[in-house]
C-alpha cells in the first residue's frame, strides 16, 4: 500500500504543471476590488431631486423641440412662398401684356328688364285672337318697329357682356328701351 | 405641459384656418368688385406720302383720328380684355387678332376675334382703342361697332360706317359718305359734299356748309346750317327733323310731306295742305336750296 502511495506521488510529481493565465488573475483582482465599492454604494443614502429640477429639464427639452418645429415651419413657408412666387411670376410674365385693375361699376352692368317684352308678348297673344286691329297697316308697322328695337336691344346687351365699362352703351340701351315702350304704348292705344 | 402644448397646437391650426377663410373671403369679395385688365399695345409708324387711304375695320373700338402737319401716320392700337379673373382676361386677350399692314397705297388696320379649334367664346369684356395721327389730306375709310369715333381736321375723302357708335366729327372738309345705325352722330363745321344715311340715329349737325344729302329713318335729326350751305336734301321716314337757322329766308325751300306733323315759319306757300299731305315752298332765288321730303315723323323749321 505504501508502495502504491509512493508510486502515485512519483507519477503526480512527474505531471506537467501549468498556472492560470494572467487574464484570470486580472479578473479576480477586479472583482475583489468591486466588492467593497458595491458594498459602499449600497450603504450610500438615497435622495430624490426637487420637482423644479425635473421641470427645468423638461422645459429645456421642449424648447429644443420647439426650435426644431420652427425650422420646419420656416422651411415650409419658404417652400410655399417660393412656389407661389414662381406661379405669380409665371402668370405675370405673359409676353407683351400689361396688367392693371379697374373697379366694377354695377350701374354699368346690363339689367335684364323684360317688362316691355313681356307686355309685347301679351299684345301679340291678343293679336292671335283679335285679328282685325292687328292686321291694320299701322299696327303692323309699329310691330315691325318694335321688333327692330328689340333686336337692337339684344345686340347692345350682347355687346355690353357681363363686365361692361362703357356708359355710352348703357345710354343707347336706355334710349332703345324707351323707344320700345313708346311704340308699345302706341300699339296698345290701337287695341 | 402636454396639455398646454395640445391647446397651443389646436389654437395655431384654428388661427391658420381662420386666416385662410378670411383671406379667401376677402379675395372673393375683392375680386367681385375688381376687373383685371390685360392690355396689349401695338405701335406703327408709316410714311404718309405713299399712303392714299387708311382703312380701319374695327369692332368695339374707341377710335380717335387727329390730323397733324407731319408727313407720317402713327398708329397706337391698344387691345384689352377685362375680367375679374386675371388668367381669363389674359387668355381672352389672346383671342383678339389684329391687322396693321400696308398693301400698295393703302394701309389697313383691323381688330377681330378669332377662335381656334376647341376655344370657347371670350367671356371677358373686349375692347380696342385706336389713336391715330395722320396728315389732314389722307383719305379715311372707317367701320366700327359699339364704340366711339372722334375725328378732327380731315380734308379729303371720308367714308364712315358706324353701328351703335357715338361719333363726333369736328372741322371736316372734302367729300364724305357717312352711314350710321343706332347711336349718335354729332358733326360741327362740316363743309363739302357729304351724304348721311342714318337708321335710328340721333344726328346733330352744326355749322354745316356745302352740299349735304341726308336719308334718315327714325331718330332725331337737328340741323344748323351756316351761311356757306349750298344745298340740303333730306329724305326722312319716321324721323323727327328740326332745322334751326339764324334767318330761314336765306334759303329756298321745297317741302313734300306725308302723314307728317309739320311746323313752318309764316311765309311759306302751300301747294297742297291736307291733314295727311302737306307740300310747301319758299322761293326767292337764293343761292342755297333746301329740299325736304318726309313720311310720318315730325318736321320743324325755325
Amino acid at each position: 500500500m505504501e508502495k502504491n502511495i509512493n508510486i502515485l506521488k512519483e507519477i503526480i510529481a512527474k505531471l506537467p504543471s501549468s498556472g492560470p493565465s494572467d487574464f484570470v488573475w486580472t479578473e479576480i483582482d477586479r472583482k475583489l476590488n468591486e466588492f467593497p465599492l458595491k458594498n459602499a454604494l449600497g450603504q450610500l443614502p438615497e435622495f430624490e431631486p426637487d420637482s423644479f429640477v425635473w421641470e427645468s429639464i423638461e422645459n429645456k427639452a421642449s424648447r429644443s423641440k420647439w426650435k426644431n418645429t420652427n425650422w420646419w415651419f420656416a422651411a415650409a413657408v419658404l417652400l410655399v412662398a417660393g412656389i407661389g412666387g414662381l406661379w405669380i411670376s409665371r402668370e405675370n410674365s405673359a409676353p407683351g401684356i400689361a396688367f392693371s385693375q379697374e373697379l366694377i361699376d354695377k350701374r354699368l352692368q346690363p339689367q335684364n328688364e323684360q317688362i316691355t317684352d313681356e307686355q309685347y308678348a301679351k299684345l301679340k297673344a291678343y293679336c292671335e285672337a283679335e285679328t282685325m286691329v292687328c292686321s291694320n297697316q299701322n299696327f303692323r308697322r309699329l310691330q315691325h318697329e318694335y321688333e327692330t328695337l328689340q333686336t337692337a336691344a339684344e345686340q347692345l346687351q350682347q355687346a355690353m357682356g357681363e363686365y361692361n365699362t362703357e356708359p355710352e352703351l348703357v345710354r343707347q340701351f336706355s334710349v332703345v328701351e324707351r323707344e320700345k315702350a313708346e311704340v308699345l304704348n302706341e300699339m296698345a292705344k290701337m287695341i | 405641459m402636454k396639455l398646454y402644448n395640445n391647446i397651443f397646437r389646436k389654437l395655431t391650426v384654428l388661427v391658420l384656418l381662420f386666416y385662410w377663410v378670411a383671406v379667401n373671403g376677402f379675395q372673393s369679395v375683392y375680386s367681385q368688385s375688381i376687373l383685371q385688365v390685360a392690355t396689349k399695345s401695338i405701335e406703327k409708324t408709316v410714311t404718309a406720302r405713299t399712303i392714299r387711304t387708311l382703312y380701319i375695320n374695327a369692332e368695339k373700338a374707341d377710335i380717335e383720328l387727329i390730323s397733324w402737319d407731319k408727313a407720317e401716320i402713327t398708329v397706337l392700337m391698344e387691345l384689352s380684355a377685362r375680367h375679374p379673373d386675371k388668367r381669363t382676361a389674359a387668355s381672352d386677350l389672346g383671342k383678339i387678332q389684329y391687322v396693321a399692314e400696308r398693301s400698295g397705297k393703302d394701309y389697313f388696320l383691323r381688330n377681330y376675334i378669332l377662335l381656334r379649334e376647341g376655344e370657347s367664346k371670350p367671356s371677358s369684356n373686349l375692347k380696342a382703342r385706336y389713336t391715330i395721327h395722320l396728315p389732314s389730306n389722307c383719305s379715311v375709310d372707317l367701320k366700327n361697332t359699339f364704340g366711339t369715333i372722334q375725328m378732327k381736321g380731315l380734308t379729303n375723302n371720308l367714308k364712315l360706317s358706324a353701328d351703335f357708335c357715338t361719333t363726333s366729327l369736328v372741322n371736316i372738309k372734302g367729300k364724305g359718305l357717312l352711314e350710321t345705325t343706332f347711336g349718335e352722330l354729332k358733326a360741327i363745321e362740316i363743309s363739302g359734299t357729304f351724304s348721311f344715311t342714318s337708321d335710328h340715329t340721333n344726328l346733330q349737325l352744326e355749322n354745316i356748309a356745302g352740299a349735304i344729302r341726308m336719308s334718315t329713318l327714325y331718330g332725331n335729326v337737328e340741323i344748323v346750317p351756316s351761311a356757306g350751305l349750298t344745298s340740303l336734301s333730306i329724305q326722312s321716314k319716321k324721323a323727327v327733323v328740326t332745322m334751326i337757322t339764324k334767318n330761314w329766308q336765306h334759303f329756298d325751300y321745297d317741302i313734300n310731306s306725308a302723314y307728317t306733323t309739320m311746323k313752318l315759319p309764316n311765309g311759306f306757300k302751300w301747294k297742297r295742305n291736307t291733314p295727311d299731305f302737306k307740300d310747301a315752298f319758299f322761293s326767292r332765288n337764293q343761292l342755297a336750296n333746301v329740299q325736304i321730303s318726309t313720311e310720318f315723323g315730325n318736321l320743324t323749321i325755325k
